[in-house]
């Protein structure tokens, strides 16, 4: 099923950025994780760069070539601070 | 997975998490605290609140502690690491490690922590002089 948007969680930082704890992102899925990172970055550049931005897919770091179908649970996951 | 691992937002008890880890064929405990600091390289900090992605950094954290007990012959590892909003002083994380002699539990606990702060889902709003911010400095 083709869709044209992805629901996508932000927290602290991210969420800064974004302006919501939760986004509708509008990206044609399936997308790569790759793709989706490029489209955040245009659409919110203070999330700042490739290397800063990693993404969760079902609560997991992904690679960048992971196929995002489009009913996992997504997350923006800025360089981290916690401890 | 048991208390080993847990995000809290109440304060953490240091003896609790070291109760944890205690075992007869461990002559090794140490326990590290993670305690929030006054200041930053330029500022006074007045609190801090912390932040996470829970059910991932939960999920993180069990990753860790099971990379740990790969890597080292420990016997019990435990780390629990605060929520919400902390004054001066108080714990923002603890982790404890046994093992049957002192250099694994060293290592071990450092490594537990270094790897927290690079992966875990969990994030700092400093509440300084000018004003507060989220923490995400990451090289």
């Amino acid at each position: 099923m083709l869709n044209s948007s992805l629901k996508i969680l932000c927290f602290g930082p991210a969420r800064a950025c974004t302006g919501s704890a939760e986004i509708n992102f509008p990206i044609d899925v399936p997308c790569t994780v790759r793709d989706l990172r490029s489209a955040l970055l245009r659409a919110y550049p203070a999330l700042g760069d490739r290397d800063t931005v990693r993404i969760a897919v079902a609560q997991e770091y992904s690679t960048d070539d992971r196929t995002i179908q489009g009913d996992e649970e997504i997350a923006i996951i800025l360089p981290v601070s916690g401890g | 997975m048991s208390d080993l691992v847990k995000l809290s937002k109440a304060p953490l008890d240091v003896e609790y998490c070291r109760k944890l880890i205690e075992d007869p064929s461990a002559g090794a405990q140490t326990v590290f605290c993670g305690a929030v600091r006054n200041h930053t390289k330029t500022e006074k900090v007045s609190r801090l609140t912390y932040e996470a992605y829970e059910p991932m950094a939960i999920r993180e954290l069990e990753f860790i502690l099971d990379r740990t007990h790969n890597r080292w012959p420990i016997v019990k590892a435990c780390v629990h690491h605060r929520l919400g909003t902390l004054q001066i002083g108080e714990l923002a994380v603890v982790v404890a490690v046994s093992s049957a002699h002192r250099q694994t539990a060293f290592e071990a606990c450092m490594y537990i922590i270094d790897e927290l702060k690079r992966d875990v889902p969990i994030w700092k709003r400093e509440y300084l002089e000018s004003g507060a911010k989220w923490i995400s400095d990451r090289p």
